[in-house]
């Protein structure tokens, strides 16, 4: 990953008739990162994912991806990115060979270079005994795999995955995340992953957006989310303490949102207060085995800066 | 350019080999007309019988037309236009790439119709003492036959293709292809058969073959000039 910027968003806006889909969003996707956009269906998501490839036009803001322009240089643009939209839009009459080498002519690719590219992509996706196949007889799974074959051919510096594991059995996923992650490290292509499971973007993206009814939420690692929603999730293993005494010490430190057994589950409003509530604790009685610190999924923050939003 | 284009028809070919509702119109048609043909209009000569290029031209029209109502509305039923526009070929390749298979396929269907006639005829229908081969005595007619219905393809291709572009499914497309062309059918025969103009029947042929092949790279043209790719996405 680099500091150069491969993605640049400014103040996008996109409408259909008068319902504003993308509502002046603002991002940046760092040169070989992954970067997850997230949200819930109906978002926004694939509208700015369109608006990215050159499919669709912004109504304002403005938009750079590569340093082009995808209105006004879309073509350019699309000879160098690779793209596995919602479905994987392959050609079920054709055998994946065929797929393959239509896309990379398609591409510009010169004949030689197509015809390595596709031995080493059916290689690498484990799909060389299925290339003189039609892709209609495969499996959703293999499709997909396909699908991404197909987006990589021509060794695009941007990836855009819209859903990609959408269709996928839970073998299937975790194998496509393996896939994503390694194209990613080995080849250092950017990827721009929409999606809405957030344990996948957890595992694979190093920068994640949350998109909720066409604004973005947050936006940034999963660990600078964590560092804003203010929220720090401690588990004290203790004995020879009370249930509502270790409520009472915590005063303004934060809550005691649950006990199981020994376990006195705490949210607190910062780190620098966890050894404050120790020390309360112990000055209480409490005998104290262990202190973790329990890190919010992306899930948790997830999900609580939608309904913070909702009630906003 | 070209060789973008020559890439789409390419895909085209592959795909419509594969489709079996397309092919059996590209056997059956040429079949049907070529075999009938000699049975029920065994006067070949314009003169007598002025409405059979009009007749075999259709089966051209007709393929072609079914053709092209798959070109984007069947990529769109199919879930794959999205990702069609999102590489780099550009709307002209597109829409032209496309419209050269379907040419191509009206004219091969078109070709096969005129040698099943010429078998059929010689078998059937042909009267003793009259020449094996129908042109011999009329070069001509045989431009007639062969250019009048290429225009014509040409033309079919091109209102298809523009509507092909404006459609959300090939059900849709299937009868609006096809009408469009069904009046401009008349007009020809009207020119033909009611001679207006009064000038001989080879130039009628001539002007209004013409006429068509330029129409139809009109609609071409007006059709890559109205293509947008994110009309065809949000449609």
């Amino acid at each position: 990953m680099t500091n150069e910027t491969a993605i640049n968003v400014e103040n996008l806006k996109r409408f259909y008739g008068k319902f504003e889909a993308v509502s002046g969003i603002t991002f940046n996707v760092k040169k070989g990162s992954v970067f997850g956009f997230l949200g819930p269906n109906g978002a926004g998501k694939t509208t700015t994912l369109y608006v990215l490839t050159g499919l669709l036009k912004p109504n304002a803001g403005s938009v750079k991806v590569l340093g082009l322009d995808p209105g006004s240089d879309g073509s350019e643009l699309r000879s160098r990115i690779g793209c596995l939209l919602e479905e994987p839009g392959i050609y079920d009459t054709m055998t994946l060979y065929e797929n393959l080498l239509f896309f990379g002519r398609a591409q510009n690719m010169n004949e030689k270079k197509i015809r390595e590219r596709i031995k080493d992509e059916l290689e690498f996706f484990s799909l060389s005994d299925y290339s003189k196949k039609r892709c209609a007889t495969l499996s959703k799974g293999m499709r997909q795999k396909a699908a991404l074959a197909r987006a990589m051919l021509c060794e695009p510096e941007i990836l855009f995955l819209d859903e990609p594991t959408a269709n996928l059995d839970p073998v299937s996923s975790a194998g496509f995340r393996d896939l994503i992650l390694e194209l990613a490290r080995k080849r250092g292509a950017t990827v721009f992953l929409n999606t809405h499971r957030l344990d996948e973007a957890q595992r694979v993206c190093d920068s994640v957006a949350i998109i909720k009814s066409g604004k973005i939420l947050a936006c940034g690692t999963v660990e600078e989310l964590r560092k804003n929603s203010g929220k720090h999730s401690v588990v004290v293993t203790a004995k020879n303490i009370s249930k509502e005494i270790a409520s009472k010490v915590t005063g303004d430190l934060g809550r005691l949102s649950r006990t199981d057994g020994d376990f006195l589950y705490y949210e607190l409003s910062s780190e620098e207060r966890i050894p404050i509530l120790i020390q309360k604790l112990v000055a209480e009685g409490a005998l104290i085995y262990e202190v973790r610190q329990e890190k919010l999924s992306l899930e948790d923050i997830f999900i609580e800066l939608v309904e913070e939003n909702n009630v906003a | 350019m070209w060789r973008d284009i020559r890439l789409v028809a390419w895909k085209e070919r592959l795909q419509t080999m594969a489709n079996k509702e397309i092919m059996i119109g590209v056997v059956i048609l040429p079949v049907i007309y070529g075999i009938m043909f000699p049975l029920t209009a065994p006067m070949l000569s314009p003169d007598k019988n002025p409405a059979l290029p009009l007749l075999l031209m259709l089966v051209a029209a007709l393929i072609s037309s079914i053709e092209t109502v798959y070109a984007f509305a069947g990529e769109r039923e199919a879930n794959t236009l999205p990702t069609l526009l999102t590489t780099r070929l550009s709307d002209s390749a597109l829409v032209l790439g496309k419209s050269l298979f379907a040419v191509t396929l009206g004219a091969i269907s078109y070709i096969s119709t005129i040698l099943i006639y010429i078998i059929s005829y010689n078998l059937l229908a042909r009267p003793a003492g009259s020449p094996i081969f129908i042109f011999q005595d009329n070069l001509p007619l045989l431009l007639v036959y062969l250019l009048m219905p290429m225009a014509f393809c040409l033309f079919s291709t091109s209102i298809g293709m523009l509507i092909s572009t404006k459609i959300k499914n090939t059900k849709m497309g299937a009868g609006l292809s096809t009408l469009p062309e069904l009046p401009f059918i008349g007009l020809v025969a009207w020119v033909i058969f009611g001679n207006p103009l009064n000038i001989p029947l080879m130039l009628s042929y001539t002007i209004i073959g013409g006429g068509l092949a330029i129409l139809g790279i009109a609609i071409f043209l007006a059709t890559i000039g109205m293509f947008s790719r994110e009309k065809m996405v949000l449609r």
